[in-house]
């Protein structure tokens, strides 16, 4: 698959990596959405669902899906 | 204890210890090693409680409230029972710990708070310093040595009523201009006196002082007209009473308070319709009307636009009234023209009836069946008189 040049610099944007591992920005308004729709199991999993979409070396599509809806590239919001 | 938040600086129990005009954080910063080892090894829906604190602390900006009704609240868990539990379960495996004024915060989220406090410090610092030295720059410009444009005290000052200040214009009032001086050419130039190009310099002066000269004779008002021009009387300059133009004039009819119609236009203290442009529209459009029917059409349907607005602009909408009237009632004729239109085209398809198409005139049952009958009785006597005729006794009766 052929991955669009713009989702990978948002990602790459999004995702510092650490001395610790990888740091994600996460978007406030979007996870609070989510919060606001999911049950406390169903935030469990897409919690699950982001970490480990977050430390994959190889993103699958529904990843990389994921974190671009829920990370935020770290520029200034409008 | 909690860490303290910038320099020197009480730590930050609730929104209110933050610095004043910082804005809200618009995403945080999750280190996900240490969000997996903090919860790999837990259930499903003590992750999601954990992830909706953090979520919840990181959108107020602020620790879990003490209250556990509010906190249950902003956590989105509909049961405080709920809440209770799971409270008790992230005290209990240090995922959250409590501040002695009970609230509920985690470390890495006053971390993240400590660090945003820092840097919106740190940029309204670089702010305050870059407007003050913009400000001293500004100074400083302003403090050059020079010419102070807006100083009133650096400005030459002239009397404009000491005579000694005044140019000599006498002789240049007394010049006839309405005679032509021009002998070598038929034209209406007049020939200017010389001057030279310093005492053009002085002509915005001598304006000045040819109009203070004219109003010091008591002339109120300039005339421009040249005079072989005779001056049109003006409407203040006229003798006449006030008119009140929003009466039914002759062969005007007030169909309703305050608009009149008549043969051609229509009145109103809103808007005008002129009947004539409405038809003269409709009969270039060629959108199938009979040119005999045209004046009927765009006069009632002017007239009725027309009440509808006067209608309007008394109870005081008056944005419902179009900016061109006449090209309104023209579209909607038009418009009703092609409805129409693409009514008869899909009637005049020969398509099979259907009960929901509509128009079409539902067939009668029980006139169908007499038909029928009837069918039916015809063919048997047909038949009969076929049978009579073969049997053979078959008699003339036009004998």
């Amino acid at each position: 698959m052929r991955l669009d040049p713009d989702h990978v610099q948002k990602l790459s944007r999004a995702i510092e990596e650490s001395p610790n591992g990888p740091e994600v920005k996460f978007d406030l308004a979007f996870m609070n959405e989510a919060k606001r729709r999911l049950s406390l199991w169903e935030m469990g999993l897409l919690t699950h669902a982001l970490t480990r979409a977050s430390i994959a070396k190889r993103r699958s599509v529904e990843q990389r899906a994921l974190l671009a809806l829920f990370v935020h590239d770290g520029g200034e919001a409008t | 204890m909690t860490d303290l938040i910038g320099h020197n600086n009480p730590p930050i129990e609730t929104a209110a210890d933050l610095p004043s005009g910082m804005p809200k954080m618009h995403y945080f910063k999750c280190d996900i090693a240490a969000a997996r080892k903090a919860t790999f090894d837990k259930p499903l829906d003590v992750r999601g409680a954990f992830w909706s604190a953090m979520l919840a602390m990181y959108e107020y900006m602020e620790p879990l409230p003490a209250d556990d009704s509010m906190a249950q609240m902003r956590l989105g868990i509909k049961d405080v029972r709920t809440y209770r539990a799971v409270k008790k379960i992230m005290l209990n495996l240090g995922m959250l710990y409590q501040l002695p004024s009970g609230r509920l915060s985690n470390q890495r989220f006053e971390d993240e708070i400590a660090a945003y406090v820092t840097e919106f410090r740190n940029r309204q610092e670089a702010a305050k310093i870059r407007e003050e030295k913009a400000r001293v720059a500004r100074g400083t410009r302003g403090n050059r040595p020079g010419i102070d444009r807006e100083s009133t005290s650096n400005r030459p000052r002239i009397d404009l009523k000491s005579p000694a200040n005044r140019p000599p214009i006498e002789d240049r009032l007394n010049v006839d201009l309405s005679k032509k001086t021009n002998e070598n050419k038929g034209d209406a130039t007049t020939i200017v006196p010389e001057h030279t190009p310093q005492t053009d310099h002085e002509a915005p002066l001598r304006a000045r002082v040819l109009e203070l000269e004219l109003d010091s004779k008591g002339k109120k008002e300039r005339e421009y007209a040249p005079p072989h021009t005779t001056r049109m009387p003006r409407r203040d300059d006229r003798d006449l009473p006030p008119v009140d133009v929003w009466v039914c004039r002759p062969g005007e009819e007030e169909i309703q308070p305050g608009l009149f119609v008549n043969c051609n236009m229509i009145r109103h203290r809103g808007f005008t319709v002129s009947i004539d442009s409405v038809a003269m529209q409709l009969a270039t459009a060629s959108i199938g009307i009979p040119k005999e029917d045209v004046p009927t059409i765009a006069r009632n349907e002017s007239i009725a636009q027309a009440m509808q607005w006067a209608a309007d602009y008394d109870a005081g909408r008056q944005s419902n009234i179009p900016t061109n009237t006449a090209n309104y009632v023209r579209g909607v004729v038009i418009a009703a023209q092609n409805k129409k239109a693409a009514h008869t085209n899909s009637m005049s398809k020969s398509t099979p009836y259907r009960p929901s198409s509509y128009g079409r005139e539902k067939p009668d049952p029980q006139a169908a069946a007499l038909d029928a009958l009837e069918e039916v009785n015809r063919r048997k006597e047909a038949k009969k008189a076929q049978a009579d005729f073969i049997d053979g006794t078959f008699t003339r009766i036009d004998r």
